[in-house]
């Protein structure tokens, strides 16, 4: 069922709660709430440490093209040595 | 009935403060405030000053049809806000977790809109002229979780 706004009536001071008319109801929206989804919808590779990350980046990179795989390399390459400059300043 | 000295904000009728001793009238009335008798039972919470009479608060009692429904679904709750008195006002400003409603009155009866809440989330509803009017602490509507496997 399609909803629409109608009007944004006010936020909390701190943020914690928005209320907004919808549909002729007042909708409370907890903004803890709201981040802690926001997280859980996140993709679990992302979520669930590096080596799950890592896990799916390797599989991610054995779907990509030869060309892509090289400009990735090239791109590692120069973020190693950003970083190794970065650390190199103390 | 024992009387007792009440300082006030001239401007607003707010009670600021009981005073007990002279030195104490003294002290109020050098930060601008009024003084005058007041009954024994008078309360900063419960009573304030109108033309220089201390009177009681208008009681309003705002009462949920539930106060817990599940967050995410169709599920919401409706405030009943009932003023008291001989000559309520045709509307009165509620706070809805802070956001202002106003609620029209029939005969010092009214109903806020449907509240919802997408996700689990406490809400707190009073009034919002807390210088005028007594809620004795509103109403709170839980938006909870719905129970697994149920």
């Amino acid at each position: 069922m399609a909803s629409k706004v109608s009007e944004v009536v006010t936020s909390k001071a701190k943020a914690r709660q928005v209320v907004t008319v919808k549909d002729g109801k007042l909708e409370v929206t907890d903004q803890a709430a709201a981040s802690l989804q926001k997280v859980k919808a996140l993709p679990t590779w992302l979520t669930q440490g590096p080596d799950a990350a890592g896990a799916y980046v390797e599989q991610e990179l054995n779907g990509l093209s030869k060309e892509a795989k090289a400009a990735l390399k090239e791109l590692a390459g120069a973020v190693a040595a950003l970083r190794d400059r970065v650390a190199s300043l103390g | 009935m024992q009387s007792k000295m009440i300082a006030y904000d001239p401007l607003t009728g707010e009670i600021r403060g009981i005073c007990l001793t002279q030195p104490q009238v003294m002290a109020w009335q050098t930060q601008g405030l009024d003084i005058t008798d007041g009954a024994d039972e008078v309360d900063l919470a419960t009573h304030r000053v109108m033309e220089g009479q201390v009177v009681a608060k208008t009681v309003v009692e705002l009462v949920p049809d539930k106060s817990e429904f599940i967050a995410g679904g169709e599920e919401q709750a409706v405030v009943t806000v009932a003023v008291a008195g001989e000559e309520p006002p045709a509307s009165i400003e509620v706070l809805v977790a802070d956001a202002v409603q106003v609620v029209d009155l029939a005969a010092g009866f009214g109903q806020t809109l449907p509240i919802t809440a997408p996700l689990p989330t406490t809400i707190e509803v009073r009034v919002a002229d807390q210088l005028v009017y007594l809620d004795n602490g509103g109403c709170v509507i839980t938006a909870g979780e719905e129970e697994a496997g149920g």
